[in-house]
This record gives structure tokens, sequence and C-alpha cells, in this order.
């Protein structure tokens, strides 16, 4: 058995461009409204004390942008909410759905990560694959490939993981710990971790 | 100045209904009234995974918080709707406050039936619809107790699979002479029946159940015949009712659930329903029907949006259900009503096999256990209203697509 794939992103190194969501929709050939992965703004911040100067507040401010998709995470919760066994993990790790049995019933939405979409054509739902013909071939994905920033990685998540330490969750994302996702990222810098933001999200998709 | 659209109850329905309006572009306001205090989820893994004590509630949230952003929707949780007043066209919450509609959608679900027997307050007596009864009966759920499930139907049967994972002692009490004797055929009970023979449950039948015994706390649970079975938790699981008062005490018109129209109106104009509280004319199968599913509370939410968009759409959609026990998945697709025929395909002393409900050889129904591609098939053929060979159809050697 292979190790688990997963994402690295480099939220430090995001300018937001989005060029990572339209390659992939274009690769999937994905109609308006379903993306496989989104680019979310966010930013916040708050006033503290100048660090010397005294009696003086200065603004501590944070605007940064997420790009993510599946994490094909280690608990997956569409995994679970799926009622006809449509979608599987792999020996990869991967999270795949099967369309020959997937009644596009839409349960596997409840992933916090928003990932599953359903694709009203077909009648079923579709997320990332990982670019999976890639994977065979040792291309890169779309999405890795389209970055101009080069913040986006894919390829094995304990290699990662040493590499680039074990944040999953800063804002807008949820807490890593609903579904052990298969992601590291390297934080902008200020970004608050998952559930300690008080910022807000500008922009989505 | 645009509308304003309430829903009542953050269940399946309830939840669906708030995408389906923002995909039908309704651009008003929308509330989400719903009297469970947390984010609205998922119902089925509350006898399955949930009981297993690793799930946290997050995890089986329908829908996370940003959901409800994006689609521009006020959840009111926690909140009891304590009437509407259809004149007016306001519903009035608990605390008095009273919120105007334009339009309303009533998605209230159902309640569990209860037994009405002596003792049936004793503490260890449990029902199951909710989150809260959930985490109550897994509060109870260790190794080596007794547990004693009334009713053998869908719920009773996936608790005692779980409970019975989980090294309990399990008794499940049925009044029917075979288990899931209201919804499914006969060798798929007896399919069921063995399996859980075989993991040790122990299931009776015929068993009414009379009296629940006990001091302050229940000991055991006692049958009409007389029959007493040590009990250190039971879970009570005879069906539901409709959840109607609400609708009731309104005006609107109601019959074992609010009744609805082919697109999910009910007797007022303005007043939308879907999901278990209604009852509806089944426009493939003809008659009016009830039905308890998901997949129902989903399809009728969508209907419902759609018509409270000004777009007709008429809720035609083939019903199908699920239900998981240890390693099995039964799916079922239709109703089996006025069939003249069962098919079995497969063999039902092995791990998979299907049953198929002809009429004058139409396909009206199919349950199909551990095999995913016999369901998704028998659900096209049953919209398609296609007739088959029923004697090729019971040939496992002829594929299913060339029948
Ligand atoms: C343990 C369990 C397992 C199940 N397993 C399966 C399965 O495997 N497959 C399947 O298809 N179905 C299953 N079901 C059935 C399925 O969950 C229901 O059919 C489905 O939940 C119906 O959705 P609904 O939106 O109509 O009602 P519900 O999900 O019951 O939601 C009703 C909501 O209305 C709210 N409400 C009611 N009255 C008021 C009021 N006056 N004011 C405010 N709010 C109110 C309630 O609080 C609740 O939030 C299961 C049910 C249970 C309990």
């Amino acid at each position: 058995m292979s190790g688990q794939l997963g994402f690295y992103f480099d939220a430090s190194a995001c300018n937001g461009c989005k060029a990572c969501l339209v390659m992939c929709k274009d690769k999937y050939d994905n109609p308006i409204g379903v993306n496989f992965r989104k680019v979310i703004h966010y930013s916040g911040g708050y006033w503290e004390a100048h660090p010397t100067q005294k009696g003086i507040m200065v603004p501590h401010v944070y605007a940064y942008s997420i790009s993510v998709s599946c994490n094909h995470c280690a608990e997956p919760a569409c995994l679970d909410a799926c009622p006809t066994g449509a979608i599987a993990k792999k020996a990869n790790g991967l999270v795949v759905i099967d369309k020959e049995i997937c009644v596009g019933c839409r349960l596997c939405e409840s992933c916090p990560y928003d990932a599953p979409q359903f694709n009203e054509e077909l009648g079923v739902m579709t997320m990332c694959d990982g670019c999976e013909d890639e994977i065979a071939r040792g291309g890169r994905q779309a999405c890795v490939a389209a970055c101009p920033q080069r913040a986006i990685q894919f390829g094995d998540l304990a290699g990662f993981r040493e590499q680039y330490g074990t944040v999953a969750g800063i804002e807008p994302l949820p807490d890593p710990a609903i579904t052990a996702p298969s992601l590291v990222v390297t934080p902008h810098r200020n970004s608050p971790l998952s559930g300690q933001g008080t910022g807000e999200v500008k922009y989505e998709r | 100045m645009s509308d304003t659209f309430i829903i009542v109850g953050g269940g399946h329905a309830g939840v669906r209904a708030i995408d389906c309006l923002r995909r039908a572009d309704f651009d008003g306001r929308i509330e989400l009234v719903s009297a469970d205090p947390h984010l609205p989820d998922h119902r089925p893994p509350l006898c399955k995974k949930f009981l297993r004590g690793q799930t946290p509630l997050e995890r089986m949230y329908l829908r996370h918080e940003p959901h409800f952003a994006r689609h521009n929707a006020v959840l009111r949780l926690g909140t009891q709707v304590e009437a509407i007043d259809p004149e007016a066209r306001a519903v009035q919450l608990a605390g008095g406050e009273n919120l105007s509609y334009d339009k309303l959608l009533l998605c209230l679900g159902a309640r569990a039936r209860r037994l009405d027997v002596p003792g049936s307050g004793l503490q260890g007596v449990h029902y199951l619809r909710s989150y809260d009864d959930a985490a109550a009966i897994q509060a109870g759920f260790t190794a080596g107790r007794r547990l004693v499930v009334v009713g053998a139907g869908y719920i009773g049967l996936e608790l005692a699979a779980t409970a019975c994972e989980l090294g309990l002692s399990v008794t499940v009490l049925e009044l029917a002479e075979r288990a899931l004797a209201r919804v499914v055929a006969p060798v798929v009970s007896a399919f069921f029946a063995r399996r859980h023979a075989q993991a040790g449950v122990e299931l009776v039948c015929n068993a009414r159940v009379r009296e629940f015994r006990g001091a302050a706390r229940v000991r055991s649970v006692v049958t009409a015949d007389g029959r007493e079975f040590p009990a250190e938790l039971v879970v009570v699981g005879v069906g539901n009712q409709p959840e109607t008062a609400l609708a009731q005490a309104a005006g609107l018109a109601c019959e074992n659930g609010i009744l609805v129209d082919a697109h999910c109106r009910t007797s007022d104009p303005d007043i939308y329903a879907a999901g278990d509280c209604t009852r509806h004319p089944s426009v493939h199968f003809g008659g009016k029907v009830r039905l308890e599913s998901v997949d129902n509370a989903l399809e009728q939410a969508r209907v419902a949006a759609a018509n409270m968009c000004g777009q007709p759409l008429r809720h035609a959609h083939v019903p199908w259900f699920w239900s998981d026990q240890y390693d099995i998945k039964l799916q079922i697709a239709g109703l089996s009503g006025g069939h003249d025929q069962l098919v079995v395909r497969g063999d039902p002393a092995g791990s998979g096999f299907s049953v198929w409900y002809l009429r004058r050889a139409e396909v009206l129904s199919v349950e199909a256990v551990n095999r995913p591609a016999d369901f998704m098939q028998g659900g096209k053929w049953i919209a398609e209203r296609r007739r088959v060979d029923p004697a090729r159809l019971g040939d496992p050697g002829v594929a299913l697509a060339a029948v």
C-alpha cells in the first residue's frame, strides 16, 4: 500500500489570482457553479498597543487568500454520509466518487470543505480526483501546474508534513479535527488558526 | 419589496429547501426556524456510527455554517413555532415574537410513536428521533449490558446491529410474525433474521409488549404471553407519527399527515409542506402515500422550492430508501403495492441478491441486498415503466442489461 496523497498549500505565497480554479474547471469542463477548487479571500484584524510607544494603538491586519479543494481526508465526512456506497477511499488515500452508483442525493455535501459538487446535468456528485490521469503518467495536477506563485503542491502527505509541518487549518478553513484533511498549510503571516479568527470572508470562488 | 419565505423545521427537507430556493433564483429573505438547538444534522447515523461514540456532532451536520451564510439564510435555532395565522400570513414563535411570510414551508418531520403500556415512563426506556435522543442512548451503551429493542423495523434492527457489534446483549421484540414485515419481502426478512441470529441478536417475533417493569429504572420487558425479558436499557422503535398539530390548529387539511398536492402545496395556497410530515399523491404509482425517508424529504423540498418560486414542478420521482446493518446494504427503489409477481435474482442464502416486484411484467419496485447495480438499474426501469421477462430477470446467468 502506498502512502496517503495530499495537498500542500502555501498561504504566504498565494495572491488569490484563481488560475488554479480556472485551470481545474477547464480541464474537467465543469458547468457554471461547479468548482472542484475554490479560492477564498479572508481578511480581518484588530488594534493593538504599539510595542514601544506608550498609549499608541496600531492596527494589526491581515488579508490573504486560500485555495482549497477536496482534501482527501483521513476521516471523510462525505464517505460517512453517502447512502449508496458510491464514495470510497483508495489505497493511495484519494477519496473518489463512483458515478455509476451515485444517485445524486447530495448528502455528501456535509463536507466541511464543500468539496463534493452536484453536477445537475449529469445528476451525480463530482469532485477533485487528484488528477488521477496525471498521477498515472507522473505529471502535475491542473491546479499545481497553473499556479504562477508555486503555492500548491500535490504528493506524499508524510513528506509534506516533514518538510512544512502539520498546520492544516487556518481561517476560514474548518477545524481539521473534524475530518483529518490530507493537507499541509504554510500560514500567511498573522493568519489566525481555524476557529480563532475574527475576520470575514470577502469573496469566495 | 422582496418576498420573505419562512421554512419551519431544520431537518433534511428544511435544509435542502434553502439550497433549492436559491438555485431557483429566489433572491428574497429566507428564514429557517427550527426547534433543534444545533445546526441541522444527519439522522441516519444516529442509530449506527454515532452510537459507537467516535462521531462528534460537527461530523454529522447536513451543511456547515458557511453554507447558510453563502445562501444568505437566517437560522433561528432552538426556536419552536407555536402557531400559524394563515389570514395574517404570520407565524408565532415561542416567546411571542411574530414573523410575517409571503410563503411558508412546513418541514416538521415526524415523532416516534409512544408505546402506551404500564411502565413506559421508567428511566432507561428510550425513543430515537433526534440527536439528543441518540446521545441519551449512547450514554448507556456499554458492552455487556442487556438491551431490549421493541420493534424490528429499520431503526430497531439498525440499532440492534450496532449494539451487538459493541458487545451489548440484544433482544428484539417484534409484534408481527417477521422482521421488517411492513416494508420488505419475506425472503429479505429471512435474510436479515439469519444475519442477526448469526451475530447473536435474539429476535422474538409475535411478541406484544404488555409492560415495562422496574422501580425507578427499567429492569425487564413483559410480553402479552407472560414472558419476561431482562433489560437494563430499552429502545422503542415502533413507527412514527407525522407532526401535524401545528398545521391542524391552523386549519390546514390533514389526514395521517399534512395533505399536499403533487406540487407540495397544502390546502392554503401560500403554505407548502415537505418531508415526513406530509401525505401526498404519488404521481408514478397512484394513490396517496406518506413516506418516511431522507429521499422523500429531499425531493419534496426541491419540488416545494420550485413551486414557491413560481416554477411549476411535480413530485413524480421514484422514491428510494436504504438501510445499513452490519456489512449489509439494503437499497429499495419504488413502491411495491399492487404487484402480482415476485422475482428473486441471485441467491438469498449468499451475500447478495435482489427481489423484484412486477405488475403485469412492469417493474414496480426492487429490494437490493448488497447489489447496488441492481438498485440503480431497477430505479431506471421503474421510472421508464419498463416491462421485463420474469424468467430472464430471475436468471443470474443473464446480465441485467440484457434482461
Ligand atoms: C435514527 C434514524 C435513522 C434513520 N435512518 C434512515 C435511513 O437509513 N434512510 C432513510 O431514508 N431514512 C432514515 N431515517 C428517516 C429520515 O431521517 C427522515 O425521513 C427524515 O429525517 C425526514 O426529514 P424531515 O425534514 O421531513 O424531518 P426531520 O428530519 O424530522 O426534521 C423535522 C424538523 O422540524 C423541527 N420542528 C418540528 N416541529 C417544529 C415546530 N413547531 N417549530 C420549529 N421546529 C419544528 C424539528 O425540530 C426538526 O428539526 C432515519 C430516521 C431516524 C430517526
